[in-house]
This record gives structure tokens, sequence and C-alpha cells, in this order.
């Protein structure tokens, strides 16, 4: 085997990837040349040096370093919360469903909920027709009972002076009839174009 | 406080890599604290070896250890060290086929395959006796003979001599085979001996 040969043996010993007879080879030609003697002296150096004192000394800074920390952190906690138990996800949808509807039932009567029979003389009963007649906005059927109330009648008496026209349900199919002509009982307000409302008995 | 976390780094000193990664994993963000610790210096030298870019380097640092980080699951291979170092490689030529030019990668063009002899090619400006060698230490001959190779000889250069890691696993980084990685070595080794001749002042010192 020539120096080229050994030189390849000489790497090989010095990243312990050399075989024990490699490794006889190798010393019995050391034995007896300088050339590869002073290679191996110089590869030694070489591994030393650049062991010792690094190629560039200063590495990261402090930003890169925290930015890498900081993307662990998050990916540690990203993956506690997709392992969490499916219990838990259903839980905490449950929560999150539970906290949208009731704060959807405070800003908007939702047309089924206002359908339902209310409590007899309640505010509730008394403020919605009063308080759909100054929003003026346009909703959903919406049907308050109230029967005797003096602010349903307040309430249609308001509607008569607009001179809105009101539109029964369907017993009464599409036929137009003014306020005043049916019994103060329930209002009706429906959301046609032209935002009609209507009480019925 | 800085005592605790000095106590901290040392319990964890002992781990191997595999197994901190493993730790990190569970969740344990310190073991990813002492991987960054431990191939700080590797990593970064190792980009400072082939881009010459504080730029580059701190980006290319910090990609490869989201990479780790997002990847770290995954892991299932026997050398972590392999891996960030694939990683690494990776990054360098994504980011040298992306801006061509860019990053010193250039060299890579010029000199395919990275085996062929640079007798003709290095500049007679190198490091030499008439240079102002002696200004400068030994370190930074190295790496301005380092900067007179090409791409693939200076990364296997790099990864033996600066991370210490074994052919076998610089070939499977450069997805070339072991005697290709020697061979590059070995035109590297020959290469800085000559440009590093001038730091060789008497016959009792190497280089």
């Amino acid at each position: 085997m020539n120096c080229s040969d050994m030189e390849t043996l000489l790497l090989l010993q010095d990243s312990g990837e050399i075989s024990d007879a490699q490794r006889l080879e190798l010393a019995q030609h050391l034995n007896g040349c300088a050339a590869c003697l002073e290679l191996r002296a110089d590869l030694a150096s070489l591994r030393k040096t650049l062991r010792t004192k690094s190629l560039y000394q200063p590495g990261p800074s402090q930003e890169v370093l925290k930015s890498i920390r900081d993307a662990a952190e998050l990916q540690i906690t990203r993956k506690r919360w997709m392992s969490a138990r499916p219990w838990r996800m259903a839980v905490a949808a449950a929560a999150c469903l539970a906290i949208c509807l009731t704060t959807t039932r405070f800003l908007f009567v939702s047309p089924k909920v206002a359908l339902e029979p209310l409590p007899r003389n309640s505010l509730a009963t008394e403020l919605i027709p009063l308080v759909a007649i100054i929003m003026g906005t346009e909703t959903e059927p919406l049907l308050a009972t109230s029967e005797d109330s003096s602010l349903t009648i307040l309430a249609n008496e308001l509607l008569r002076l607009q001179g809105m026209t009101v539109e029964l349900p369907d017993e009464k199919g599409d036929d137009l009839i003014q306020p005043g002509d049916y019994p103060p009982t329930t209002l009706l307000w429906n959301n046609t174009p032209e935002s009609q409302f209507g009480r019925c008995g | 406080m800085r005592l605790e976390l000095n106590k901290m780094r040392n319990s964890l000193v002992d781990i191997s890599d595999e197994k901190l990664v493993k730790r990190y994993v569970k969740g344990d963000l310190k073991a990813l604290d002492a991987l960054v610790e431990r191939y700080k210096k590797p990593l970064f030298s190792f980009f400072w070896g082939l881009t010459k870019s504080k730029v580059d380097v701190d980006e290319l640092f910090q990609e490869t250890w989201f990479r780790v980080i997002r990847k770290a699951s995954d892991f299932e291979q026997n050398s972590f060290k392999g891996w960030i170092f694939k990683i690494a490689h990776n990054l360098v030529i994504d980011g040298y086929r992306s801006q061509r030019g860019h990053l010193s990668l250039d060299q890579a063009s010029e000199y395919e395959g990275g085996l062929q002899t640079l007798g003709d090619t290095i500049p007679a400006t190198g490091i030499g006796p008439d240079d102002d060698a002696n200004n400068h230490d030994l370190r930074n001959a190295i790496t301005q003979a380092l900067d007179k190779l090409p791409s693939e000889q200076r990364e296997v250069f790099v990864l033996r001599m600066e991370v210490d890691m074994s052919f076998k696993n610089i070939a499977e980084i450069q997805g070339t085979s072991t005697n290709t990685a020697l061979a590059r070595m070995q035109y590297a080794l020959s290469k800085m001996r000559k440009l590093l001749k001038s730091h060789r002042p008497g016959p009792e010192r190497n280089l």
C-alpha cells in the first residue's frame, strides 16, 4: 500500500472507523514513513486547534436563542393541548357553545324563544313591543301575548298613529287590515319589506 | 438562581442527545436548552464555514432549530448529530438553490462533485510566507484557507474536524459514499496543509 492509501487509513483512524487489521497495517507503515508521520501530526494539530478555537467564536445572538426557546415552548403547549383527552375537548366545546348561546339570547331575541308563551304581564311582555317600535328594526316575526296590558294598548296606539298596515298570520291570509281592528292581546311583528305590524286575537 | 441553573444544566450533561430529544418531546424544555447549548458552536461553525455571512448564519441556525422542534416527535434515528446536520445541510442547499449567489455556496457549481484538484484554480495570493500571517492566529488562517476550498470539501472538513462526525455520517448527509467523503477530506486536507505551510515555524511545531 502506498502513502495515499495510508492517508485514508489515518483519516479513518482519526474518526474511529478503522478495523484492527487496518490499524496494524498503518502502524507498520508509520514506522518507516516520515511523510505520513508528518501528516498525522498536522492532522492532530488542526483538529486540536479547531476543537479549542471554534471557527466562528461569537455564536448565535441572544435574540436568535430566545426565539428558538419561545418556539420550543409554544410547540410543547400546542402538543399538550392537542393531546388532551377527548372528553376535555368536548367539555371545552360545550362550554363555548353555552357561552355563545347565552350571549346571543341577550343580544337578539330569537324568534323561537319569543314565540314561546310569555308570562302574563311580565316585564318582557310589556317591553318587547315598545322596544321594537322605538328601535324601528326588522326582525323575524315576534309574538308577545299581553292581554289587558296597558303598554300593549299604548303600542298599538302608536302603530295606529304611524298609519302602519297590519298583516295577520295564516288564518287571515294576505288580507291587510288596520291596527285597532283586533283586540290588543298580541302584537305581531313581521319582517316583510314594508315592515308591517299587526295585532291578532 | 444562577447556581440552580448550572446545577440543572450539569444534570443533563451526561444524557445522550437522543434521550434529550425524547425528554423534550415529553415536555421538558430544559432538555432542548441542553441540546441547543451542546450544538451551538459546531452548528454555528458549520454554517459559518459554508456561508460566511452573519445574517445567513443566524437565519440558518434559527431555522434548523425550528425544524428540529417541529419534527422532534417524529425523530426515530440513531444519531441526533447526523439528523440535525442533515437538516442544516439541506437548508444550506435550499438556500443556495433559492438565492443563487446570495450564499457563498456558488462555488458548488464551479467544482462539480468537489473532487477535482485545485492546484490550478487557487489564487497564488493565498496564505503564504509574504502574507501578514504574523498578525493572524492559526484559527483565522484556517478560516481563510477554508474559503479557498470547494463547498463539498469545505463541508466535509468542517464536519470532520470541528463537529467530529464520522465519515459514514458525513456521507449520509452529503448523499454520497463513504469513499467519496474520504476523498473529499483528503483533497481538503492536502490543500489546507499547503495553504497553512507558513504556520509551520519550527520542526518541533506542526502547522
